[in-house]
């Protein structure tokens, strides 16, 4: 047989007929990995300024050698094994390291895929591995704002909104940012789905107004069967693979986009002297997560799908096609900064700078601003009063109660955006 | 065919090449080509395939090669009877000479022959094979009460390239032997090869055998082709596979053994108004009949003719009824016309009853 080095021979049912099928991929065991200076024996780290690997004490520097792989990282299936084995989540978990540069025996967080040896302060990859290396990283997105631009980025975010103390940029007393590479699904898959639902039609009618003895016209509302089909594509559908109790899961979510196509086959060096942990939401609670988010959005597709948005009895049957998974790393700076003795929890997007995070809201300015809009309003109706009993007000006060209803809905949602922004 | 019918016939008669028939002659159809081995006892009889000629000596032909089985003929009287009688169920104005006993008592064997090729396969094959496998999925539906989940498997297939040795031995490959093989199967129906026997001298009695038209020579082709579907059957057998998108063996093709295998076909014929002979043919195993089963249309014409009588004697009523009552003439006379056109047309109907089913019948191809 040609290539045969290529090939593997396998089991064949039929005697005198033999097989061979293409080697499985070698599956690298991830080892532990310590980086030390080869220059001066100090400890390596990846330098977020320069992206590669950097000695503090020398000033030894390697690059890393990036394979960018974009959209072609690989996707995974659900298959009837994979799940078997994601059911049974991280399996035997080894978090026992010896550290090569001072020798002693550490034990690590579970999950901690980077950590330092706290004694001599080498760092080290891949010091907790799952038995299956199918829930291993595949690829991650590379770290490429620098330390230096946080500052800048933060500042703007700070100074961002006015509902926020006029103090904030000045007085919060900002940590240092770690950066972090956290644990993401990455889904995709397609929707098809059939929906039928009841959607209204308003119709108008002349009829005859007996006690005004004329012709008048009306609206009413008809309810008419419609039905219709929807498909839609996701592709890199993230679901965080961090707890919701360590990380605030609606700032993680503000925090997109990342660029996919600039995704990079997995390499530890990337994580030398940076946090990285393994997902602790496992992948069928993340594809739980991801299908509810899609279910709700096909609710609202299909009601797009209407000629009319009012709809009911609305049905839906709605199938998956080509689901696939990948197990990602992606870049987060993380701090946390205290304002007025409180702390508030803030995140950077390592690859674009988006800053997500809370941010403590003044409601002295919320609720002077709440009535500031109805100022108008009430203006225009008590000027208008006066009028009215000559004769004469009707006009400021009909544009009065306008002015409130509009200053209602200002208030409404200015309430709300507050409130949404406290609780996040 | 199973090795254990193979291994039961007897090695000398597989060498035997001449005289495997004592007493055969081959004869030859002048008008259909056809080539038979005839027993002395029916040597220059019309052909028992057309019916249009009488067979004429071929003694340049010799019947190379035994019969190494032959399926025999299953079909009992009463199927043969019972089978001819829902053939001929549906014709209308059935021909006189066209009976179920007319064609039994005319009705003989005739063998037809298959080629069969045993080999043995040696090379390399390479090949992109189908495997099954499934997939977690889900249905959702929506309604009054919210979203339901249903979680549900999809099968899928991943295709992967292959490879390998093959070293097997086929045996009874089966090669068609006549031109119109496919199209004669197709007319009276595929045969069960389970209930086959090994030749034996003797075993067809005084019967005809048809000869092959196709040498072995000429098959070599058709025949690596059945061996590579044989065995692409099997690589996919040894690989467990649910599904191929191409399979190529590259080897050779060793030790060919080219054998006769024959199966039973039970022909008859009637005549028609005309005086031609119309063949009928029967599946010796299944019992499946072939042939045109023309209607008389003597007969028809003949009930024609007794029902036009009908609407002449209305319209002779109806004429008397006229002259008899001239005040009722403009409502009788036309009448009387109207309803005998009618019933003319009527009478006009077994007629083109049995010419449309004639037409349909002559439309039929010839038994191949």
């Amino acid at each position: 047989m040609s290539n045969e080095t290529d090939f593997l021979q396998v089991y064949s049912k039929i005697p005198g007929i033999t097989v061979f099928a293409p080697k499985p991929k070698p599956v690298q065991e991830r080892k532990a990995q310590t980086y030390t200076c080869p220059q001066c024996g100090g400890h390596l780290e990846y330098d977020l300024v320069s992206s590669g690997l950097a000695c503090q004490y020398c000033g030894y520097t390697a690059t890393i050698r990036a394979r960018v792989i974009g959209p072609t990282a690989e996707k995974r299936e659900f298959t009837v094994d994979t799940m078997k084995v994601a059911d049974q989540g991280w399996g035997k978990l080894r978090n026992l390291l010896h550290c090569h540069q001072c020798g002693a025996e550490l034990i690590y967080p579970q999950g901690a895929v980077a950590a330092s040896c706290p004694y001599c302060g080498s760092n080290s990859v891949n010091v907790t591995q799952s038995e299956n290396n199918l829930f291993q990283p595949e690829a991650l997105v590379p770290f490429v704002i620098k330390p230096g631009q946080l500052s800048s980025y933060t500042q703007a975010w700070f100074q961002n909104g006015w509902m926020h103390p006029s103090t904030l940029a000045e007085s919060a007393r900002m940590d240092k940012f770690v950066p972090f590479y956290l644990p993401y699904w990455a889904f995709s898959t397609r929707i098809l789905f059939d929906w039928e639902a009841e959607v209204a039609h308003t119709v108008s009618e002349r009829y005859y107004d007996s006690s005004s003895k004329s012709w008048k016209t009306r609206t009413r509302t008809v309810w008419r069967w419609e039905d219709g089909n929807v498909q839609k594509g996701y592709t890199n559908f993230l679901i965080s693979g961090v707890n919701a109790k360590r990380l605030n899961p609606n700032i993680l979510d503000q925090l997109y986009p990342f660029d996919m196509n600039k995704l990079v086959a997995f390499n530890s060096d990337y994580l030398a002297g940076i946090n990285a942990n393994a997902y602790d939401v496992d992948l069928n609670a993340a594809w739980g997560e991801a299908k509810k988010k899609i279910r709700d959005e096909a609710r609202d597709l299909a009601i797009a799908d209407a000629s009319n948005s009012q709809v009911r009895n609305l049905s839906i049957d709605m199938n998956y096609a080509d689901e696939r998974w990948r197990y990602l790393f992606l870049p987060v700076y993380i701090a946390v900064y205290m304002f007025e003795q409180k702390p508030y929890q803030v995140m950077v997007n390592g690859q674009t700078g988006k800053v997500s995070g809370k941010k403590p809201i003044d409601w002295k300015k919320v609720w002077l601003a709440i009535i500031l809009s109805f100022v108008p309003g009430l203006a225009s109706i008590l000027i208008g009063l006066p009028l009215l009993f000559a004769g004469i007000g009707s006009g400021l006060m009909i544009l009065g109660a306008f002015l409130l209803v509009i200053a209602g809905v200002i208030s409404f949602s200015i309430y709300t955006k507050a409130t949404g922004m406290e609780a996040l | 065919m199973t090795e254990s019918v193979l291994s039961a016939a007897p090695a000398a008669e597989l060498q035997e090449e001449l005289g495997w028939m004592p007493g055969a002659c081959v004869e030859a159809c002048p008008t259909c080509k056809r080539v038979f081995l005839v027993p002395a006892a029916k040597s220059k009889q019309p052909c028992p395939l057309c019916y249009r000629s009488l067979l004429a000596p071929q003694p340049a032909i010799v019947p190379r090669m035994s019969p190494e089985i032959v399926l025999p003929v299953q079909l009992k009287n009463e199927d043969l009877n019972l089978g001819l009688t829902s053939f001929l169920d549906k014709t209308p104005f059935r021909q006189e000479d066209l009976s179920v006993e007319n064609l039994v008592n005319r009705s003989q064997v005739v063998w037809w022959p298959l080629w069969l090729v045993d080999a043995d396969l040696q090379g390399e094959w390479t090949g992109t094979l189908g495997f099954d496998y499934q997939v977690k999925t889900a249905k959702e539906s929506y309604g009054s009460d919210g979203w339901s989940t249903r979680s549900t498997l999809r099968t899928q297939t991943r295709y992967e390239s292959r490879k390998g040795t093959l070293e097997r031995h086929y045996d009874d490959i089966q090669i068609p032997a006549l031109e119109a093989h496919e199209k004669r199967l197709h007319q009276i129906g595929a045969y069960q090869p389970s209930s086959a026997v090994p030749y034996r001298v003797g075993l067809l009695g005084q019967t005809i055998v048809q000869l092959p038209e196709i040498e072995p020579q000429a098959l070599v082709e058709v025949a690596q082709t059945r061996f590579h579907a044989a065995a692409e059957e099997e690589i996919m057998q040894a690989n467990a596979a649910q599904h191929r998108q191409q399979i190529l063996f590259t080897g050779q093709y060793l030790n060919l053994n080219w054998t006769k295998y024959l199966l039973p076909l039970i022909s008859t014929w009637y005549r028609d108004e005309e005086g031609n002979v119309q063949p009928v043919v029967i599946n010796g195993q299944s019992g499946r009949v072939y042939g045109k089963r023309l209607a008389s249309v003597s007969r028809a014409s003949r009930l024609t003719f007794g029902l036009i009588s009908i609407p002449v004697v209305v319209l002779l009523i109806a004429i008397i009824l006229s002259l008899l009552a001239p005040a009722a003439l403009p409502i009788s006379l036309p009448f009387g016309v109207g309803i005998a056109f009618f019933l003319a047309i009527l009478a006009l109907l077994p007629l083109i009853r049995a010419h449309h089913w004639n037409n349909q019948q002559q439309k039929a191809d010839e038994f191949k």
